[in-house]
């Protein structure tokens, strides 16, 4: 049962169950700074162990075996130093192991340790390409390439012989269409056909989600905002009497 | 810089200096408990440098779980002592062989301190023993109390082990050190 401050003055076996905490307190004391606010005694204990250890000569040997204790662990069990080539060998080995990651392995969050994909363009294509040239070469080669793309992976055969007498079911000049050519259920291709076109469809489709963002983001920043559209609109803006707001906007 | 800011520089840059930073904060708290959990300088040295490159090698992760850089490395420190010391226990049970004698090195971190070694070795001897013959938990939770001078709370969060049972388990620790110390010193300790 917790004794309490209106309880008879505690006996010996209670006391010396308060000597770590009482201590504790002395040595850190809560609400101070680096003070520690788990170790703690109530004032109404501390006063009564302070009470009886001051009739008590057992419990008082007990709190100096305590202090003493605490002290010698601190000088006998000091922190020691590690070896210098403990930490040699760890920098050491580290430093391998971050020389030998692979690219992917970095954190694609540094900015640095990314190659800008323009510049992976460029050294491809053997260096000396500037990087707008790049990104709005990519641009138009997007946008000849974006209708062909999509009619060859969305609409497969629209461009073959016959497709446009597919899509509007006219006749074939041998008097059939090309659906009536191939077995019913089973069209123009095998199902393993299909299979492997879609699986190529889906790497194309995600190839060019990935070189169009990238393209996008860098014709935005490179070419157009600071090369053709900025110099453009302040041109006209001059050569049409534009309003102040206008040229202000513009303004780079 | 904070421990947790280093981390988090460390493994957003993946620069290696940051990494050496916190090394440096930790080696000597790593290598100390290593050395008394253990009682031996070279395994010790082993385990230190296992535990570094643990850290470097889960940096992300303990970024991740916002882990507390040097409870992670004293809980690791730890299980990893105490399975060398299962090992060294069944070896030495196999032979038949008694119980090393202790062959820590003094050397504190700031520096040694010849009076205060001189003054504390025999006391420190018994010490160093007795701590050492101490069953688990206490004394690892004595170690990281007295030696890492760590607060009750980041004891709890190091072992895994509910705020009360820490202090119960110091506070029987430190009663069985007092008891062991008066068999073997008599009352001369209390001086």
């Amino acid at each position: 049962m917790p004794w309490r401050a209106d309880d008879s003055a505690p006996g010996c076996d209670r006391v010396r169950d308060w000597i770590d905490p009482y201590l504790d307190a002395l040595e850190e004391p809560a609400g101070t700074a680096g003070g520690d606010p788990d170790a703690a005694l109530d004032p109404a204990r501390r006063e009564a162990l302070e009470a009886h250890a001051a009739d008590c000569p057992d419990c008082r040997t007990e709190l100096a075996l305590a202090r003493r204790l605490r002290r010698e662990l601190r000088h006998g069990l000091p922190l020691l130093s590690c070896p210098p080539e403990v930490t040699d060998a760890v920098l050491r080995i580290a430093a391998a192991e971050a020389a030998e990651a692979e690219p992917a392995d970095r954190p694609a969050s540094h900015p640095d340790t990314r190659e800008h994909w323009t510049d992976r363009l460029a050294a491809w294509l053997g260096g000396g390409v500037p990087r707008p040239a790049l990104a709005a070469a990519a641009l138009v080669l997007l946008a000849l390439a974006g209708p062909l793309l999509y009619r060859s992976v969305i609409e497969p055969g629209a461009d073959t012989p016959g497709a446009a007498a597919d899509r509007t079911g006219a006749e074939s000049p041998d008097g059939a269409s090309d659906l009536d050519s191939h077995p019913p259920g089973d069209a123009a291709f095998t199902e393993a056909e299909i299979a492997e076109a879609e699986e190529q469809a889906r790497m194309i489709l995600a190839y060019v989600a990935s070189v169009g963002r990238d393209a996008g983001r860098a014709v935005q920043e490179e070419v157009f905002d600071p090369g053709i559209v900025r110099p453009t609109r302040q041109a006209v803006a001059g050569i049409g009497g534009g309003t102040d707001e206008a040229a202000r906007r513009n303004r780079p | 810089m904070t421990s947790k800011q280093k981390l988090r520089s460390a493994v957003c840059s993946g620069v290696l200096g940051d990494f050496q930073a916190l090394v440096e904060d930790h080696r000597d708290r790593v290598y100390s408990l290593a050395c008394y959990l253990l009682g031996d300088r070279e395994e010790a040295a082993d385990v230190t440098q296992d535990v570094l490159l643990r850290l470097w090698r889960n940096l992300p992760e303990l970024d991740s779980e916002d882990g507390n850089v040097s409870a992670w490395l004293l809980r690791v420190t730890r299980n990893r002592c105490f399975d060398l010391m299962r090992k060294r226990r069944s070896r030495r049970s196999a032979l038949g062989l008694a119980e090393e004698p202790d062959s820590i090195d003094l050397t504190p971190a700031d520096g040694p301190d010849p009076e205060r070694l001189a003054s504390s070795s025999d006391l420190g001897r018994h010490l160093r023993r007795a701590v050492r013959e101490l069953d688990e938990p206490y004394r690892s939770v004595l170690i990281l109390r007295e030696v890492q001078e760590m607060k009750y709370r980041e004891i709890s969060e190091t072992l895994e082990m509910p705020l009360n049972t820490v202090k119960v388990n110091i506070h029987r620790g430190r009663k069985m050190l007092r008891d062991r110390l008066q068999e073997v010193m008599g009352h001369a300790v209390a001086c």
